[in-house]
């Protein structure tokens, strides 16, 4: 061998990992390099000193256990996980999946213009339909009649048998009705207190 | 496959770099692994039951706890189930399930950090204790394997690799317990070529210095 080996070539030869020509120019090599050849002697004692003292293999404790644990470890991970794709249907999916895709867009498209092309044939009346009410009259002879109208936006009840309203009668004392001063309350309410101001 | 044959302390490569004679067959292991691919779970138990002792081995001799170790082994076959479809024999399979065995350790290690707040140091690594929340804490039994393992050689080499940094000792473990290749020792720890070599290197000398001192101070 005419020049030195490399240091990935001493290494390798050294740890025996050489074999065939490579192993053959490294003995070559050596020959003529005591030192390399004693580095070589002392790393295999090194190795095997550690290969008998250090075990490279060892039995689990309760091996049957140990397997059947690995065995549920599997099942559970299989029931949780989803199935795992196989490279068959993946081959089937990646020129499937576009192609479906694409076929189902067509169709909605298609089914959308059918339906949004037709026009209504009549138009219904929306307007709500007015139910008519149970009147009750609490004087005997008095009959209640309602009558809609005929937009159904307003109502009349109709009383008949029921006594004039005399013209004494005064309606502030049955029904609320918000004098002008009143329904300003607010406007009043704004303007500050010249009496408290005084105060 | 009989669970209970007793299998080598170095089933891959003798110190000469020999291929030991009881090593899991390659090619066997990967005929194994295509009917595991395809679903059958006894092939896949062959497997576990052919590489089990090998990746407790050396998740023991990482965590240095028997229980973590059970458990984690256990991590590691389930695992490499998971992954098994997408091994595709570019590497050995002991060498893919060590890769895996690999950041196992590593994530637990990670983990052990999150939880105790602190630095990951190699104290993680080095507990000895059992740890009494583990899932499973498997009884000692004292057997002639162990007897034999506390020789006080064997409790001098494990007490030095213990002082080693977690690179320095899987590296010292893969390379001359588990007889691998520089080049599946690189695939195992994701580093380069030079990195494995000079890893081994400084673990070597390391290593020797501390086994030599261990031998001055008798």
């Amino acid at each position: 061998m005419n020049t030195n080996p490399d240091e990935t070539q001493i290494a390798l030869w050294l740890d025996d990992e050489l074999n065939g020509a490579e192993l053959a120019e490294m003995d070559a090599w050596a020959a003529s390099h005591p030192e390399q050849l004693a580095a070589r002697e002392e790393l295999r004692t090194f190795r095997a000193m550690l290969a008998q003292n250090i075990a490279g293999s060892e039995e689990p404790p309760y091996p049957d256990f140990f397997l059947s644990r690995i065995n549920q470890g599997i099942l559970d991970l299989e029931q949780s996980a989803p199935a795992k794709p196989s490279k068959r249907s993946f081959y089937w999916k990646s020129w499937f999946m576009p192609i479906a895709a694409c076929a189902g867009m067509m169709i909605t498209f298609y089914i959308g213009q059918q339906t949004g092309g037709t026009k209504p044939t009549s138009v219904k009346n929306t307007a709500p339909t007015m139910i008519a009410p149970i009147v009750y009259t609490p004087e005997k002879g008095v009959q209640a009649q309602w009558i809609p109208a005929p937009d159904h936006s307003s109502s009349v009840i109709l009383l008949k048998g029921i006594a004039a309203i005399p013209d004494s009668t005064d309606f502030y004392e049955t029904v609320y009705v918000p004098t002008e001063r009143e329904s300003d309350r607010t406007a009043q309410h704004d303007q500050p207190s010249s009496q408290t101001s005084t105060q | 496959m009989n669970i209970e044959r007793p299998i080598p302390s170095n089933p891959e490569r003798t110190p000469d770099g020999e291929l030991h004679e009881d090593a899991p067959d390659p090619g066997e292991d990967l005929r194994w692994v295509a009917l595991a691919q395809q679903g059958d779970m006894n092939a896949y138990n062959q497997l576990v039951t052919r590489h089990q002792g090998r990746i407790y081995a050396m998740i023991r001799n990482m965590v240095k706890n028997d229980a973590d170790a059970w458990d984690l082994s256990q991590d590691v076959f389930i695992k490499a189930w998971r992954a098994l479809p997408q091994f595709e024999a570019r590497s050995r399979f002991s060498t893919w399930l060590f890769r895996i065995a690999h950041n196992m350790v590593y994530d637990w290690a990670r983990k052990r950090k999150i939880e105790s707040s602190g630095e990951l140091n190699d104290e993680i690594f080095d507990r000895e204790r059992i740890d009494s929340s583990a899932r499973t804490a498997p009884a000692h039994i004292e057997s002639p394997d162990v007897a034999l393992a506390n020789s006080e050689l064997r409790v001098k080499i494990s007490h030095a690799l213990d002082k080693l940094s977690p690179e320095h000792r899987e590296i010292v473990l893969l390379k001359d317990v588990q007889g691998l290749s520089y080049k599946e020792i690189a695939d195992v720890m994701e580093c380069t070529l030079g990195t494995v070599m000079s890893r081994l290197f400084y673990a070597r000398q390391k290593l020797q210095t501390l086994l030599k001192d261990e031998y001055e101070s008798r």
